[in-house]
């Protein structure tokens, strides 16, 4: 059986230039499969093409060339009973301000054909799942920024979709709500859902993908787990050097300048520590998603 | 033999929910929007009725106010449908984001637009029904029967009207030019369509600038109605016809618009 559940090939996306602006290569012939009961991470510095390839997946916008499928179906014909297993939670929480919370579920179920009593049945459970059970009745406006986000994860999940789209679900949320929605996340892919997620936070990445896809410049810079990504792209350790750096240090351990600080990636923790004299300030740690995401797409800031 | 039934299925089971949310919105809100958009109305009914109608006692042979009452129902529309097909849309497409929430459902953007223009035009009703059951009081209705007729053509007039502004709607990019369409569009209209004044007698050029603005011919097709003057069948088959036509040219337009701009 075919596993996977997405399959992009030679993707690509040039928005048409306009108001004086030159037309724009968003997505330069990308090639990627999501795979069933997976969650896969889309990761990218600003602009790098990442929302533009959620909004093909979602048929929010039109690709310029190559084929893109879910569920093996191209997805500009998706059958209503198709674009029925799909759940979206957007950057933007674009929540009903005319409908109260519970109406917001309510009438987003019924426009996947759903019936009315069944999503009735529905809402209670999604609410208490999101920790809103108090809000019921209450106007979207009088939401935290948090609770709105809640709101529109319940949301993406009341049609019990097969495959979610989660873009940037914890951006903007204190600590205890990123948790708490990480928590949910986690719960999903357990019961078997297919999850592809955008974020900028690198441990949230690694937290929960299993298969990362990274891309910049509107093309895959690499991908795979976090683990093999670390392996491949980076050492085992970092070690986190205070100014000044001791000048006996061998020229050709891969190093870089923080300002106050050098950072210097080995595979040998045990062996660098012992080059490093007792006096000299510094913070060990293992290698992370951060220092892949850095090293691949630099630290240039983008726009 | 025609097979439009897969697709009129779908297209219901996607439109129905679409109406709904409307519908709660409206339940929400219905006091608030009768209340402004009658009120402003019958402060033009009482304005014009008494106090011009105090020196102007008929107008083309009718008497003053009930010269006004079709006029001034029929204006209504232009009002309403304006506001909300032009800060409405925007409101909801672009701010609040929402169509992106809908299109990400078996909901598509026809659906949508489909459902603004229905709802906008059946929410502008009872304030119409209102205006002419208080005219009914003061006198200036002649025919009930011919009121009764004239409601469904002033629903059909907001259709047309609606559809119009949301073709001015998808080529804006700050909502700041919907300014314009007061300036340009609805002043103007409301001004030369004839709802206060004939404007049969009128400078010829004025005179074919009002002859190319709808509103004169909705109230064409209205005012004998309400007055209950004889109608010439030809001419109100013409001017339904055309209005028809507005409507479904201008919401093909604008989807076509609203797709380019939201998909591509």
């Amino acid at each position: 059986m075919d596993t996977s559940i997405i399959g992009a090939k030679d993707l690509t996306k040039t928005y048409p230039a306009r108001n004086g602006g030159g037309a724009v290569e968003a997505v330069r012939g990308i090639d990627f499969e999501v795979q069933r009961g997976t969650c896969t991470g889309l990761l990218g510095p600003n602009g790098a093409g990442k929302s533009t390839t959620m909004k093909m997946l979602m048929g929010l916008t039109q690709r310029s060339g190559g084929t893109l499928t879910m569920f093996g179906t191209d997805v500009r014909s998706l059958s209503h009973e198709q674009r029925c297993k799909i759940g979206l939670v957007p950057q933007d929480d674009n929540l009903d301000p005319d409908l109260t919370v519970a109406e917001n579920l309510l009438i987003y179920g019924m426009l996947f054909g759903l019936p009315k009593a069944e999503v009735e049945a529905r809402v209670p459970a999604l609410l208490a799942m999101m920790q809103l059970t108090e809000k019921t009745n209450a106007r979207v406006n009088q939401l935290s920024g948090g609770m709105k986000r809640r709101l529109t994860i319940a949301r993406a999940l009341i049609n019990n979709p097969e495959l979610l789209f989660l873009d940037e679900p914890t951006t903007g949320l204190d600590p205890q709500a990123r948790v708490m929605i990480w928590q949910r996340i986690l719960e999903l892919k357990k019961s078997g859902k297919t999850l592809l997620l955008t974020t900028h936070y690198m441990d949230e990445a690694q937290r929960l993908c299993d298969h990362i896809i990274l891309i910049d410049h509107g093309t895959i810079l690499a991908e795979g787990s976090p683990q093999e990504l670390i392996q491949r792209h980076v050492k085992k350790y970092v070690f986190d050097i205070t100014k000044p750096v001791p000048l006996d240090l061998p020229a050709d351990i891969e190093h870089e300048d923080l300002g106050d600080s050098v950072l210097f990636y080995v595979d040998d923790g045990k062996a660098f520590r012992s080059l490093l004299a007792d006096d000299v300030q510094f913070w060990q740690r293992p290698a992370n998603m951060e220092d892949v995401f850095l090293k691949l797409t630099g630290r240039k800031l983008r726009s | 033999m025609m097979v439009p039934t897969m697709h009129n299925l779908h297209m219901l089971r996607t439109l129905k929910p679409m109406l709904t949310r409307f519908w709660w919105e409206y339940r929400s809100l219905w006091k608030a929007l009768i209340m402004r958009d009658l009120l402003d109305r019958v402060i033009y009914l009482i304005a014009f009725g008494f106090g011009m109608g105090a020196i102007v006692h008929t107008m083309n042979g009718l008497p003053y106010l009930m010269f006004l009452v079709p006029g001034i129902a029929a204006s209504t529309g232009i009002f309403v449908m304006t506001m909300a097909m032009t800060y409405g849309v925007w409101e909801r497409s672009s701010s609040y984001k929402l169509y992106s929430a809908w299109l990400a459902t078996p909901v598509r953007l026809h659906d949508i637009l489909l459902s603004e223009l229905i709802y906008a035009s059946l929410r502008t009703m009872p304030s119409i029904i209102i205006l002419f059951v208080l005219a009914a009081f003061l006198g200036g209705i002649g025919s009930w029967w011919g009121t009764l007729v004239a409601v469904p053509v002033l629903l059909l007039a907001n259709v047309a009207f609606g559809a119009m502004a949301l073709c001015f709607t998808v080529h804006i990019h700050r909502p700041l030019h919907f300014a314009y369409v007061n300036t340009l569009w609805t002043t103007p209209m409301f001004l030369f369509s004839g709802v206060f004044f004939d404007l049969s007698h009128a400078p010829l050029p004025l005179w074919i600038f009002s002859q190319l603005l709808p509103l004169t011919h909705v109230i064409g097709l209205v005012r004998p109605l309400v007055a209950g003057l004889p109608l010439d069948p030809l001419r109100f088959l013409i001017d339904f016809g055309a209005l028809a036509l507005i409507a479904a040219a201008g919401f093909t337009y604008s989807l076509r618009k609203m797709r380019q701009r939201l998909l591509d």
